[in-house]
């Protein structure tokens, strides 16, 4: 006899995660719904049924999730959180190539909230910058929309929380195997939202250094700054300046 | 001429403690309170003298209607220090039929086991004649005798508080809690646990039924499952945080373990030692004298629950839970995603612990370090090493005392959800050490029989 826990239902979804395919992630949904319906106290069930979700490239749905999520469970580890906050991050996005701003920026405003709580529960780096760079995005979205005292308010924010979170040294406590990346690639993108162009260079250097080769590490540093951070400038009228100004380029293997 | 009855300024504080709630909606409720204890102590001794209340003992579930005292007497017939309960008639009977179930053929007089005699008064208000031609009498106190070893001593407090003073400060020496737990539990083990069998879950004595292993346990299982919102936030919080440090592995939620033992109790039960015991043992129900910086001559009473027929790991695991679960919140601090973790390795390294001791028959004879939780450690270990000897060699079972150890710690920690005095944080304690308990039974039981239990997560 086995006593079933809901790390079973975990183990048994976890092969959509090296396959990827629309069956495995379809069998992984079903097997995640029954799941959280036997345990319903298991967090990572939700969590995970999240991420399905938006593999399947369901974001409503997996929002739909994150609220339930977030009403039913008091405490929320930072990385579900984070991961909350990226999910409203992709689905900001996708509304801004829609050409819906007034849309995105509501969504950017939820990924901003989660990052917040994330940074107020464990004062770690990671949620720190993902938040700043959304006020960051709203700042831009807010001059878009022709709010321009708002924008003005936003991005004052900013460079004041940036400034501080840069002088913070908890923040920049290293807790895990690759914090290293982490770490550097979040200083290089403090720098940026101060306008610190050689200063940024220097910290993605060392972050790129740390990756070491890793093609993964790459790909979101300039994800982040190629999708997220240049259209943001462009909407507040500024460039970034020195080599980060060609992401591509920047972060090539 | 009445009994003079006089408390003592520690009584009234513990009196006064007690009656916090009531004073919210009846201003009198500590008079009150002490006006009825005066009341029934005048009934219970009325030969005059002073019946002196040096202080108030509090079960972990206090009832309103009833009081557990150290009272010092100076009638001449009945000076020195006695333990008394007061309280309704029937709960007096049924401790007192326990104790006539359970005392020792010729006990008289014991240091460990305080010999119980019951009070008796006339009922007020009822004249009539009874067979014998006397007046109807009621049972209205339990004289817990000869506490005599606690005149003369610096301080006389529960073993509860020696063990967390103890574990924080050093102050009593822990090796001094620790020869009080060998003084208890070889006198219990003597007296009472001696009158024991193994009841085998292929051949069992009476049918199972969970009340088998605990009266209350389908009421703590309901109580986790149900609509409680402190219910569902300590369960969800140990499985997420447990989950998120990667330690999920060490903890299997006791409910669930609980609900597989009674779907499949021939599957999951392990032999359990049942006979004689007290039934209700932990630190509070214990008092000992200190003098200096140690404590000594441990004096047991409360016997509400002895019976012949109870578990006697029951004796062992309510101690060590009840100790840890107020130790740990003074430990282990932070949020409850930090709080999980640090639970639950102390857990685990305690298990293996106990584990290498109890395989290599030998128990350290100190503490192997001076902070607090090295000496936590330290002290859990001594109370399973009386486990060991009760449970195990006393009886010819050294290799299967330390799987039904586990086993009754996971079902015991149940227990707690329906203790309201007790904080979120204590309940989330006690949930997690009976969820690494019972991860670790499952263990132990899959590798010394992998085909009876599943294999850990």
């Amino acid at each position: 006899m086995k006593i079933p826990t809901f790390v079973d239902v975990l183990d048994k979804t976890k092969a959509w995660r090296d396959s990827n395919t629309p069956e495995a992630l379809e069998e992984a949904r079903k097997l995640l719904e029954a799941g959280v319906a036997e345990y319903d106290d298991a967090l990572p069930l939700g969590d995970e049924l999240v991420l399905v979700f938006k593999g399947q490239g369901k974001l409503d749905e997996a929002i739909e999730w994150l609220v339930r999520l977030e009403q039913r469970f008091k405490h929320i580890g930072e990385e579900t959180l984070c991961r909350w906050g990226g999910i409203y991050k992709l689905r900001a996005k996708q509304k801004m190539e829609k050409g819906s701003p007034g849309a995105a920026e509501l969504d950017y405003r939820e990924s901003e909230r989660y990052y917040a709580r994330a940074y107020e529960e464990y004062h770690t780096f990671y949620p720190r910058i993902n938040e700043l760079t959304m006020h960051f995005v709203r700042a831009g979205l807010a001059k878009e929309l022709r709010r321009e005292k708002e924008a003005a308010i936003l991005l004052r924010d900013v460079h004041a929380r940036a400034e501080a979170m840069l002088d913070d040294p908890i923040v920049w406590e290293q807790r895990k195997r690759d914090d290293a990346v982490w770490t550097a690639a979040s200083r290089g993108e403090a720098c940026l939202l101060l306008g610190r162009w050689v200063d940024a260079s220097a910290n993605y250097s060392e972050a790129i250094l740390a990756a070491n080769g890793k093609k993964f590490y790459h790909d979101c540093m300039r994800d982040q700054i190629r999708d997220e951070l240049i259209p943001a400038f462009a909407r507040l009228s500024l460039v970034i300046e020195g080599p980060l100004a060609d992401p591509e380029n920047f972060f090539a293997l | 001429m009445a009994t003079l009855v006089i408390f003592s300024l520690a009584a009234r504080r513990k009196l006064r403690q007690r009656t916090t709630r009531a004073s919210a909606t009846n201003p009198n409720a500590l008079q009150n309170n002490m006006d009825e204890i005066k009341a029934k102590l005048q009934r219970v001794f009325p030969d005059g003298g002073a019946a002196i209340v040096q202080d108030v003992y509090f079960s972990y579930r206090p009832r309103d209607d009833e009081f557990i005292l150290l009272v010092e007497l100076t009638n001449s017939d009945e000076e020195g220090l006695s333990v008394i309960k007061l309280g309704p008639a029937d709960r007096l009977q049924k401790e007192l039929d326990g104790w006539h179930c359970c005392r020792p053929h010729g006990l008289r007089h014991d240091l460990v086991l305080t010999t119980l005699e019951p009070r008796y008064a006339p009922v007020i208000g009822d004249d009539t004649e009874t067979v014998g031609g006397g007046k109807s009498k009621e049972l209205i106190a339990l004289l817990y005798a000869d506490a005599e070893q606690f005149i003369g001593v610096d301080q006389t407090l529960s073993l509860e508080t020696a063990l967390l003073e103890s574990m924080r400060l050093g102050v009593p020496t822990p090796e001094s809690v620790a020869d009080v737990l060998f003084s208890l539990y070889e006198r219990l083990g003597l007296l009472l646990y001696r009158n024991s069998y193994t009841d085998d879950p292929l051949r069992p004595e009476i049918p199972f039924a969970p009340a088998r292993l605990d009266r209350r346990l389908c009421e703590n299982l309901a109580a986790w499952g149900g609509a409680s919102r402190s219910a569902f936030d300590t369960r969800a919080d140990a499985n997420c945080a447990a989950f998120d440090a990667g330690l999920i592995a060490h903890f299997l939620p006791p409910d669930r373990f609980a609900k597989a033992v009674i779907q499949s109790p021939q599957n999951c039960l392990p032999r359990l030692l049942r006979g004689y015991a007290h039934g209700d043992l932990h630190g509070r129900n214990v008092l000992v004298g200190r003098v200096a910086d140690r404590v000594l001559w441990p004096a047991v009473f409360d016997y509400g629950d002895m019976g012949t027929d109870n578990l006697i790991g029951w004796d062992f695991v309510k101690m060590e839970t009840e100790f840890k679960l107020r130790a740990y919140p003074t430990l282990f601090t932070g949020k409850q995603q930090q709080f999980v973790p640090q639970v639950i390795r102390f857990e685990v390294d305690l298990h293996k612990l106990t584990e290498d001791c109890r395989d290599a028959d030998r128990w350290p004879s100190t503490p192997v370090g001076t902070t607090p939780q090295e000496r936590l450690q330290w002290l859990v270990l001594m109370i399973r090493q009386q486990a060991g000897r009760q449970l195990g060699s006393a009886c010819n079972r050294s290799r299967e005392w330390l799987a039904e150890y586990y086993f009754l710690l996971a079902i015991y920690g149940l227990n707690d959800v329906r203790f309201e005095n007790l904080t979120d944080i204590q309940k989330l304690a006690g949930y997690l050490s009976a969820g690494c308990a019972a991860a670790r039974y499952q263990w132990d039981r899959n590798r010394q029989d992998p085909g009876a239990i599943g294999v850990m997560a």
